[in-house]
């Protein structure tokens, strides 16, 4: 192993409705837009420059890109330590068709490409597929709590809620989850999301649609739950 | 219906993962093994073109031709030419064509540009031939021709395999049959050199059914070999 993704990387994110968005893209609860602007850009200009052959650029994509892949594929297994072996497994990918990147293309759509790849080939192994018991993940506290402002009740709703969610995301069916996390939590648009996942735009907003329904519906039998008198 | 999908309401759901963000370790070294940069790509996939061609001018040179090339009129030739080539140029927009971002044309696009060569080349080829010639033996010669057209094929997509090899990081499978495609059309298009028979159903049949078989190989293909 080559580098060492196990630092727990994982996007800012507030906990709770969000607000505004265009139809195309569900805003991500992270940093401001001109901060992610700045970010894309140095992450598509790495790739560009590690694509050329400037073997030095390797440090900037993986400070820019680390971060988002892992956090995509956390929220992909829902597992930190598998989340870690798997970012590694996509870099390696990276490095290898580095020469396959277009020129002036946007990185981080073409870098979840390959990290979906790398999920999938995983999740397909026969000896996932054997031991395909929903095994205990390795959760994440720090990355699962609400936020520190919360207190009391409320802390304990919302981890409660957070975990709801967590659970339900894990038993969507994989097409699903994944048009889900990208439109709701990495901030693509539908139609990035469309090429990432080698689907129509239709067929994504479908998959984001009915795993919002499901989350939704887990959501309201929880909230059922704890108002029951019994 | 999609219409009725409102994605804003997606912003209801928390995110269970989100949190404070953290600083990845530092890399101490990029990572070792076989990683050619896009240059290299850019040459291996020209040489490749070069030898793909030149594997198929080598069996219309050396192994064999039409008897009757010589006093076939130039447009004959042309048109038998012409129409493969175009459907063979057609898939290859869908292999390396890269999209507004970089991840190859949109799903649906793909299908179409892996999905219409064939189409062409059946209606193209049916409009400038004659039905059947009626040299009677149709399966025999068919089936004869459809083995050399799938040697013709195959030298082609074994060598776009190897060059696109870790390439597509989106719709490998649907890039990859395209690929599979254009090399059923260029043999198609080799064979138009090599095969006296001039009657549609026979060169549809003969020459142009190995685009579908490439097609689903490249298919195959692309799931486990041409994938990033």
């Amino acid at each position: 192993m080559w580098v060492d993704v196990s630092d727990g990387i994982a996007r800012a994110g507030a906990v709770g409705p969000m607000a505004e968005s265009s139809t195309n893209a569900t805003p991500r609860p992270a940093a401001p837009e001109a901060v992610e602007m700045q970010e894309h850009s140095l992450l598509d200009a790495a790739m560009d420059r590690y694509a050329s052959g400037d073997d030095g650029a390797f440090q900037d994509l993986y400070r820019c890109g680390a971060p988002r892949l892992r956090g995509f594929l956390l929220r992909l297994s829902g597992d930190a330590a598998l989340a870690d072996d798997l970012a590694q497994e996509a870099f390696l990918r990276i490095h290898r068709s580095r020469g396959s990147f277009e020129p002036g293309a946007a990185a981080l759509p073409w870098v979840f490409a390959i990290a979906r790849n790398v999920f999938l080939d995983h999740a397909r192994s026969p000896h996932v597929r054997r031991t395909s018991a929903p095994a205990q993940p390795n959760h994440e506290p720090a990355e699962r709590e609400a936020p520190p402002d919360t207190q009391g009740d409320e802390m304990a709703i919302a981890n409660e809620t957070l975990e709801v969610v967590r659970k339900t995301l894990a038993a969507l069916p994989v097409l699903q989850r994944e048009a889900f996390i990208l439109l709701r939590f990495e901030g693509l648009s539908v139609h990035e999301a469309a090429q990432v996942l080698g689907a129509t735009e239709g067929a994504v907003k479908i998959r984001a649609f009915r795993a919002y329904e499901a989350l939704r519906a887990a959501l309201g039998r929880d909230d059922s739950k704890a108002g029951d008198p019994r | 219906m999609n219409d009725d999908l409102d994605l804003r309401r997606l912003a209801e759901i928390p995110d269970p993962f989100a949190g404070p963000r953290r600083e990845p370790a530092p890399v101490k070294a990029p990572p070792s093994g076989a990683s050619p940069t896009r240059g290299d790509v850019r040459k291996k996939r020209a040489i490749a073109a070069v030898a793909a061609l030149a594997y198929e001018a080598g069996w219309v040179l050396v192994v064999e031709r039409r008897r009757d090339l010589g006093q076939l009129p130039t447009w004959a030739i042309a048109i038998g030419l012409v129409v493969p080539l175009a459907a063979a140029a057609l898939a290859l927009v869908a292999v390396t064509g890269a999209g507004r971002r970089g991840l190859g044309a949109p799903a649906s696009w793909l299908a179409g540009l892996t999905l219409m060569p064939p189409t062409l080349f059946a209606v193209a080829t049916v409009l400038t031939n004659p039905l059947d010639t009626g040299e009677g033996h149709f399966w025999n010669l068919a089936v004869r021709c459809m083995g050399v057209t799938a040697l013709l094929t195959a030298g082609p997509l074994a060598l776009g395999a190897l060059v696109f090899r870790p390439a597509f990081a989106a719709a490998s499978v649907w890039r990859t049959a395209a690929l599979g495609v254009a090399c059923g059309a260029l043999a198609a298009a080799t064979m138009s050199l090599a095969c006296w028979h001039g009657g549609a159903l026979h060169l549809i049949v003969g020459h142009g059914t190995l685009m579908l078989v490439g097609g689903v190989a490249g298919a195959l293909l692309g799931r486990r070999v041409t994938r990033s």
